[in-house]
């Protein structure tokens, strides 16, 4: 094949000026004809038993088409991607204060409020769990019956307490890390309608449309072919859309009424029924060598999971596989708990599980060079993994390996190599400036004991251009231009001769999920194996329409010919002909070319026994560098810069790199300095932007993205995945320039301006107040 | 959010009698960014709204009265101690932009710059601030710094209160149910005065204070003020003065640690709550600090 | 014919081990597969023959490689 002509190339996003303009339609902008309004009613109460529900009052009401309980569910009353333990419509006990216990359509959205007021609930309050570690005790209250340890993971290898004893620098900390709402601009929103025939459609966003499709039909027991899921475009997910969020009740509403019903979550109902990331209570024992080495690591990780399970326990898993980053870590004890409380939900978000684990490894890190005296870049680049190394849970990294090559280029980047010079320059004499780093590995795609497959369609139009189907739903990530520019290559043609058909049950094939940094490379090998059928479907149209033997057929720009063919005849006649005339061909002869390609990922060489989707095979990279400055009377924190280091393997499309790295950084940025959801006694006091504070533009620094690409060759085009990394390392680079500033080590974030002046006290002996 | 109707006055005795005939009832609303707040959340369901926003002579801002005669090329310019008009329905954008209030009372300007965003700068007006009343209202420290006096208009006539006397409390004032705001008037700070508004939110925009401090003074010499107003928001029921720091600044000469001793003194003026913007120990501090911070500018000449 | 079947989490369940072949008559349906593991929950699973999604009404084929998990997720 050519060299790539749109790979790699910063190409504009395709959907770009129908976003800018507004044109496009979320599903939270769909109406239809004779469409309801549905809404949802949450609990009163953070835990309690339900002793009766009276929906009568509700149903008298003009203009109130349908008032559903648990009664109502036809299916199985549960969902949850890996056990239903939510219930659709609850109808024992309340779990959290997002719990729904009746859905209601009507005629307005006023008419569906005053229903939900007009149900009457009783309860019986019981006493609340909000203390994961108190959640773990026999003699706590229980949230499920079976417990409230809903996952325990422990991994160990090598000999920790020998390497403790021996080593020279010994480092062990306790990391607090906050619940933060993944603040998609589209709330959980969506239309349900039901065609004559009883079947449903779904316009919800989410990132898996048809593993939503199954969830629906076990609700609904319903065949789920008899279902249509539609997620494209989502207007922001982040993991927060993984899980299901209304579609069953959408469905469930549609299928009452037979027409058509929306719901639009309003923002403080998200804020308290929606996913949250996950609090980390994080123990983390380290030790090094008095050369540099990293010897140990011992980790415990208590996961406040919330009410229900969701993917609870694959963050966790995923948070003991992250927990000793992209080093080599000889010796390891690693243990985690995920926890029932009544403290709302938590479950997938960008990042899943590493960002809590790398904000404590990267601080610990630092701790140990400081106490060596060793540079930070340099102690990174001592222990960083490199390709054949065996790492932390015992396979062998025999993919692409960018860590060493990230950190290079940190120790080149402007603010690394200047930054005695900047910090010795502060903006006023009572503001200290420091500069930090820290880097980390992120799986892609679902690891070890998982098949984690993909698909993809192409299909030759009649006018010549290439509808290419690939079911991973556009989130605002930019996969479908990826799609696109790595389809354009395949076939040999221009990226505006591809249309992307994305996120639809009814006409893409599975492929899988967009999460784990997975959907590029699954889609990409997809579509490249589609692509080479397609090539060969064309070839032989244009072999028997050319009359030359197969072998001869060669692809050219938007064209094939006949190589055989006299040169200096422009026309047809020559033996060219385009793709356009190739459909005409085709479609002359009754033929309909469309071909299918899919793709099974490849896995780590070992698993770890009794953990599924544990280890990953292939690991994005990345190090992040921050400058920042304190001011020390107020300890407000301000990113000034930050320089971002991915290494994404090939970047498909730079643009697309770039502005996940920016978004990444800022989403890192909030994570690490005024981001969380706080909860007390089962109440969201947080529901609002007034209250959950995150960054705004203006508290955005000057984001500077250097690209790494080691290539990856299972990829397609030598492509890994990027989506999740470039939130993570950002979060402890911070936080560690903020030591390198004031001497101060932050171990709880959000480093809110109170939480840094009150450490400053602290640390200047001076207790607040005095 | 329930339903209400809407009533538009032509004048301010339209409003006037809109609100006395619907009493309770009835909301002002101007540039609606409290108010929709609280409508959304039924935490206010009045049957009426008056819409005041076409009482345009409420958006005037005007020298009030002249000190001293000027020539009519002065006409435009602002001089010490001129009275200076602003209209309740000026928005904070336009406080903030006009360069009459910016040559006259900067800190009134910056802090209008640091209401909100673009968007609520450009909708909620000066008027409106000081009714929703919030101690930690931005508008409300300068204009206790700068001695204003607030005219409200009622059944009853013309008043004029004294800006200290206009908060009675948490999102309480002093205006009745059927008046209105009509606008502010204070003293221009001339040549020799320095001044400052300082402002710590939890983020740089879209922030509610956590604790903002207003400062005026006359400067006597490079390190050395009388007649210091220093007003704190978001640390008591309503704004405050720090009286105490005043006396003590009166003709000190200052230096970093004469600053920071004064500065300190401001404990004894503040009252704050935890809540879930900051803690009351932090507070506390922070009022003594953002103080300090900006004396220490005054000091370097950094600041205006 | 024959079929090599994995089984994967959950799914493990069904049979003594993770891998194994089953033996079919030509023309069997996935179906037919599914009645003879005793698999009951059809909804919440998720078939693969030969790398791709399949239904009950997919006809298995001589050494076909069916993949058989519950719906996932991870990160």
């Amino acid at each position: 094949m050519d060299e790539p002509r749109w790979v790699g190339a910063r190409v504009s996003r395709i959907d770009a000026a129908d976003k800018v303009t507004g044109r496009l339609k979320f599903m939270s902008d769909l109406s239809f004809p004779g469409m309801l309004w549905g809404a949802v009613l949450r609990s009163a109460h953070p835990h309690a038993l339900i002793k009766k529900i009276d929906t009568s009052k509700a149903e008298a009401i003009d203009g109130v088409v349908a008032v559903l309980t648990h009664k109502d569910v036809p299916g199985l009353n549960g969902f949850g991607i890996v056990v239903p333990d939510q219930p659709v419509l609850c109808f024992d006990k309340v779990r959290y204060m997002g719990d729904a216990v009746a859905l209601v359509a009507a005629t307005s959205k006023e008419k569906a409020s005053e229903a939900l007021r007009a149900i009457e609930v009783e309860y019986e309050p019981l006493p609340v769990v909000d203390d994961p570690e108190e959640a773990m005790l026999e003699s706590s209250p229980k949230v499920h019956a079976d417990g409230n340890i809903h996952h325990h993971i422990k991994v160990e290898r090598g000999d920790v307490d020998a390497a403790f004893r021996e080593a020279a620098v010994v480092v062990e900390n306790t990391y607090y890390t906050p619940r933060q709402m993944h603040a998609f601009m589209e709330t959980e929103s969506g239309v349900a309608t039901m065609d004559e025939d009883g079947n449903i459609t779904v316009w919800c966003g989410s990132q898996h449309p048809f593993r939503d499709q199954l969830q629906i039909a076990r609700a609904l027991g319903m065949n789920p072919r008899k279902i249509q899921v539609v997620s494209t475009p989502t207007g922001g997910a982040f993991g927060g859309k993984d899980e299901i969020t209304v579609q069953i009740y959408l469905a469930l509403l549609a299928l009452r009424t037979g027409r058509p019903v929306k719901i639009v979550l309003s923002r403080e109902e998200s804020a308290v029924a929606g996913m949250k990331r996950h609090p980390m209570k994080i123990r983390m024992k380290t030790a090094a060598a008095a050369d540099g080495t990293l010897l140990a690591n011992e980790v415990r990780v208590v996961a406040d999971t919330g009410a229900y399970a969701s993917l609870g326990g694959p963050v966790v898993n995923l948070a003991i596989e992250h927990s000793c980053g992209a080093y080599r870590m000889p010796n390891v004890k690693l243990e985690g708990f995920c926890v029932y409380t009544n403290n709302g939900l938590a479950g997938a978000f960008r990042g899943f599980g590493a960002n809590q684990v790398i904000f404590a490894l990267e601080t610990q890190i630092d701790m140990i060079a400081e106490r060596l005296g060793m540079d930070r870049l340099e102690f990174r680049r001592k222990n960083a993994l490199r390709q054949g190394d065996v790492a932390a849970l015992g396979h062998t990294m025999t993919a692409s390996v960018g860590a060493v090559a990230t950190l290079d280029a940190a120790s080149k980047c402007e603010i690394w190599v200047r930054r005695e010079e900047l910090k010795a320059r502060p903006s006023a004499p009572h503001k200290k400036r420091g500069v930090g780093i820290a880097t980390e590995l992120h799986g892609c795609g679902l690891g070890v004991g998982l098949p984690d497959y993909g698909a993809a369609t192409i299909e030759l139009l009649p006018d010549g251009r290439f509808a290419v189907g690939v079911s991973c739903p556009e989130i605002g990530q930019g996969n479908t231009t990826a799609f696109a520019q790595m389809a354009a290559d395949s076939l040999g043609c221009s990226v505006e001769d591809i249309v992307m058909v994305s996120g639809d049950s009814r006409y893409t094939l599975d492929s899988g999920t967009s999460t784990a940094s997975r959907s590029v490379y699954t889609g990409g090998n997809a579509i490249r194996c589609a692509a080479a059928r397609m090539r060969e479907a064309i070839a032989d149209v244009a072999a028997e329409a050319l009359g030359a033997p197969r072998e001869e057929i060669a692809f050219g720009r938007g064209s094939v010919e006949a190589r055989s063919c006299p040169a200096g005849e422009p026309t047809r006649s020559a033996g060219r002909l385009s793709f356009r005339e190739i459909a005409c061909i085709a479609e002359s002869k009754g033929r309909r070319l469309k071909t299918e390609g899919d793709f099974i990922w490849p896995v780590a060489d070992r698993g770890v026994e009794g953990y599924f989707g544990l280890p990953h095979l292939i690991y994005s990279y990345i190090t992040q560098v921050a400058l920042v400055e304190v001011n020390t009377l107020t300890g407000e924190v301000e990113v000034l810069r930050a320089v971002s280091i991915p290494d994404p393997g090939k970047a498909i499309n730079p643009v697309g790199i770039e502005a996940q790295s920016e978004g990444g950084v800022v989403m890192g940025m909030g994570y690490a300095l005024m981001e969380d959801t706080v909860i007390e006694q089962g109440i969201t006091k947080t529901p609002n932007f007034s209250t959950y504070i995150i960054p705004t533009s203006v508290d955005a620094p000057e984001i500077e993205t250097i690209i790494v690409e080691e290539l990856e060759p299972s990829g397609p085009f030598g492509a890994k995945g990027i989506g999740e990394a470039v939130c993570v390392p950002i979060t402890p680079a911070i936080t560690n320039a903020i030591h390198d500033a004031t001497g101060i080590w932050i171990t709880h974030i959000p480093a809110t301006a109170e939480r840094v002046y009150m450490a400053l006290r602290k640390q200047a002996g001076e207790p607040a107040g005095a | 959010m329930r339903p209400f109707s809407v009533t538009v006055p032509e004048s301010v005795d339209e409003a006037v009698e809109a609100l006395a005939r619907w009493g309770s009832e009835a909301r002002v609303i101007a540039g609606g960014t409290d108010l929709v707040v609280e409508l959304k959340e039924d935490r206010r369901s009045p049957a009426v709204l008056v819409d005041i926003s076409r009482l345009h002579e409420l958006r005037e801002i005007r020298v009030e009265k002249r000190a001293g005669a000027r020539g009519e090329d002065e006409a435009e310019s602002v001089g010490e101690s001129d009275v200076v008009w602003v209209g309740a329905l000026a928005t904070h954008a336009e406080v903030a932009s006009s360069p009459l209030v910016r040559a006259a009372a900067p800190l009134l300007a910056d802090a209008c710059a640091h209401v909100g965003s673009p968007q609520i700068r450009g909708r909620g007006t000066i008027g409106g601030n000081m009714c929703t009343a919030s101690p930690a209202g931005d508008v409300i420290p300068p204009l206790f710094a700068l001695e204003a006096s607030v005219d409200v208009a009622g059944p009853r006539g013309v008043r004029s209160v004294g800006v200290e006397s206009f908060f009675v409390g948490p999102k309480r004032s002093a205006l009745a149910p059927d008046e209105i705001v009509l606008g502010v008037r204070f003293r221009a700070h001339g040549p020799e005065h320095v001044s400052f508004f300082r402002k710590l939110g939890q983020r740089k925009s879209l922030a509610i204070s956590v604790v903002s401090v207003a400062f005026a003074a006359r400067r006597l010499g490079p390190d050395t003020f009388e007649d210091a107003r220093v007003a704190f928001g978001a640390v008591a029921p309503t704004v405050v003065r720090a009286r105490t720091v005043e006396k003590a600044l009166d003709g000190k000469r200052l230096d970093a640690a004469t600053a920071r001793h004064i500065s300190r003194l401001a404990f004894r003026d503040v009252m704050p709550i935890t809540d879930i913007r900051g803690s009351q120990a932090y507070r506390q501090e922070m009022a003594c600090n953002l103080l300090y911070e900006g004396l220490l500018g005054l000091l370097s000449g950094n600041a205006e | 014919m024959k079929v090599n079947v994995v089984l994967f989490g959950t799914m493990r369940k069904y049979a003594k081990e993770d891998k194994f072949q089953m033996e079919f008559e030509e023309g069997a349906k996935l179906s037919d597969l599914l009645d003879r593991l005793k698999i009951e929950d059809r909804v919440y699973i998720i078939v693969l023959v030969n790398g791709r999604r399949a239904d009950e009404d997919t006809v298995l084929t001589d050494g076909a490689n069916v993949h058989i998990l519950t719906p996932v997720g991870g990160g």
